[in-house]
């Protein structure tokens, strides 16, 4: 009898909570927070795919920045629109990561972490140094929404429907990602990088295609993010925010495509809920990332048995283990 | 540009240089016995800031005696640290991926030391008094004595612990599990006190540069995250695995770091640092003396 509770079913339930919860009146600064989880939940999700073919990419925030003052400077003091600074942000940050990914990709473990985190330090003193550019510190303000015929996505509650759908078409583009012939070839290079090159694949090749889609979800959230706050600046996509994006993946579990999303609602969640007291929120998140590393090493999602997921999703050859190698 | 001027930026870049060498050491002890990038070295070192702000200005005891408390106190929390937390998230299994845990707990210990710091303490700038007032002349130049001290502390800080792993039998131990930490276990030696030993005297590093700095520069919960960066810059050009590397990483940024600020200023130095990381990085990822 096949198991009927799993997880497209729950997973189907938490998208209906999803788009009902805006429609009671008592929730509209939830809706904001909620736009926020949609943003940053795809970001971390994009980063579980990077984390996934073994790249520790704490740099995520420099695709983000690339994308949101794309955004930023073409629609303030361009007036192109939003629409149409998609693209150009989404292009510019695919090209920079695919000429950062060919200088970086050779470097082993920890020496590729900490170019990343550089990555993201220049990132910060470019967009402050050149302030007739970017605004500096103080960064860019005004930017407006997105527009669209019969829907005014000024109004809250329907940007965030917008960033729900992002959200989806995220997650769902990284699990057909993870699933694919692609997705494979990542999760090879994740576990055995010079088993994978000694049978002839190119890993530079396929790193710097994770890298890449990474890099334009990236500047996807970066320009809604921009949209959504209305300003930028160069403190918002610095070394903090990739920190967070990776905390809240891991917090989430790095095991499953929703692990991410669910470490960040749980992250912006006690954010939120602990934001009376100064420094508490990120000290309780603190604490409990590193007891959940001690005992639940693959995070929130560990708690649910792998069978929820179905057999690609944790370990491969998981299916012929369940069903038998028939001779 | 007179020649008093140069000597006075000559001896801040070398003050800044040792500073910047010895949590450089501190880190390098760490990564190469453990295997742990510490991204949470930068708060150790603004822990050590505050312990020296909490013995000297608040309980107004004298200097020496915050330098001493930032040692003992950062180095037992290395210990600690890594007896209950480090010692058990180990990657049993390959894969890059599976380092995820350990990047975890430091990057969150990043995130959680400035906050608790920052509750207790608040977050507006504090001030240390060191009581080493006045300025000295030495050869016709006039240098504040407070930054020779400081200058001088760490200098002989650093030719102790170098001479403790070079000459000293648990030094050599370290020096031996930071080469093959499969070959030290089958020798029988106890690979988790060193470990400790190692989280401890890191930690003491950092914990002693902040407590060295802390009257001469800001004392605030943010200044971890430049401390960290700048110990990244040292490592990565210095080259890991190497003493004489971390010095000379050090002194390098030290110099540019001062030179640059005197007569470039704003946010060029800095950049011109990171540069010169992601080129080394890219042609020479083994620093100048490396030899990893």
């Amino acid at each position: 009898m096949k198991n009927i509770v799993n997880s497209k079913y729950i997973a189907l339930f938490f998208l209906i909570l999803a788009v009902v919860f805006p429609l009671f009146p008592a929730t509209s600064y939830y809706v904001y927070i909620a736009s926020q989880i949609c943003i940053w939940g795809a970001a971390a999700t994009l980063l579980l795919l990077n984390i996934r073919t073994g790249l520790f990419n704490l740099g995520f925030s420099v695709f983000m920045a690339i994308g949101a003052y794309s955004t930023a400077i073409l629609t303030t003091k361009h007036g192109i629109s939003f629409w149409t600074s998609l693209p150009i942000g989404v292009v510019l940050a695919i090209v920079v990561a695919i000429l950062i990914g060919v200088a970086i990709f050779r470097l082993k473990g920890m020496y590729f972490v900490l170019v990343t985190c550089a990555l993201c330090e220049i990132m910060k003193l470019l967009l402050a140094n050149f302030k007739d550019f970017t605004g500096g510190y103080n960064g860019l303000m005004n930017i407006p929404r997105p527009s669209f015929p019969f829907i005014n996505f000024n109004n809250q509650t329907e940007y965030y429907y917008l960033l729900l759908v992002f959200l989806c078409i995220a997650v769902f583009a990284t699990r057909r990602i993870w699933m694919s012939y692609v997705g494979k070839i990542f999760h090879g290079i994740e576990e055995q990088e010079i088993l994978c090159r000694s049978i002839g694949i190119p890993t530079s090749k396929f790193k710097s295609i994770s890298f890449a889609i990474a890099a334009f979800f990236a500047a996807l959230c970066g320009s809604l993010l921009a949209a959504l706050s209305s300003a930028v600046d160069p403190l918002m996509f610095g070394f903090d925010a990739s920190v967070r994006c990776f905390l809240y993946a891991v917090l989430g579990g790095i095991s499953s495509v929703f692990g991410p999303l669910i470490g960040t609602t749980v992250g912006m969640g006690i954010n939120e809920a602990f934001s009376f007291a100064l420094g508490l929120a990120p000290a309780i998140l603190g604490v409990i990332i590193i007891l959940i590393m001690l005992f639940m090493p693959k995070g929130l999602v560990g708690v649910i048995p792998a069978r929820f997921f179905g057999a690609d999703d944790t370990q491969p050859g998981q299916a012929e283990a369940k069903n038998g190698l028939k001779k | 540009m007179t020649v008093t001027y140069a000597i006075q930026i000559l001896i801040n870049a070398l003050m800044l240089g040792v500073i910047y060498s010895l949590m450089a050491l501190g880190f390098s002890l760490i990564f190469g016995i453990a295997r742990i990038v510490n991204f949470a070295h930068g708060e150790i070192y603004m822990i050590g800031c505050f312990l020296c702000y909490f013995i000297v200005s608040f309980l107004g005891l004298p200097f020496p005696l915050g330098v001493v408390a930032s040692i003992a106190l950062a180095g037992l929390f290395g210990v600690v640290l890594e007896l209950f937390l480090f010692r058990r998230i180990r990657p049993e299994e390959a894969g890059t991926s599976a380092e995820y845990p350990t990047v975890a707990v430091t990057l969150a210990l990043s995130l959680m030391l400035p906050a608790l710091v920052a509750t207790f303490f608040g977050t507006t700038e504090k001030a240390v008094a060191s009581g080493i007032g006045g300025t000295i002349m030495i050869g016709g130049v006039f240098m504040s004595k407070e930054r020779l001290a400081v200058m001088v502390i760490a200098i002989c800080i650093f030719i102790a612990v170098a001479s403790f792993i070079r000459w000293h039998r648990a030094g050599h131990a370290l020096s031996a599990v930071a080469q093959d930490r499969e070959a030290a276990m089958l020798q029988g030696m106890n690979i988790d006190r060193i470990s400790a030993l190692a989280f401890g005297l890191g930690f003491s590093l950092a914990g002693v540069a902040g407590a060295l700095m802390a009257p001469l520069y800001y004392v605030e919960p943010v200044v971890g995250g430049t401390a960290l960066i700048k110990t990244f810059i040292v490592v990565i050009i210095g080259g890991i695995g190497s003493i004489p590397g971390t010095l000379l990483g050090g002194l390098l940024l030290g110099l540019t770091e001062s030179v640059g600020s005197a007569f470039l200023g704003g946010n060029l130095p800095m950049l011109f640092a990171f540069l010169a990381v992601v080129i080394f990085l890219i042609f020479r990822p083994s620093g100048l003396l490396g030899r990893d």
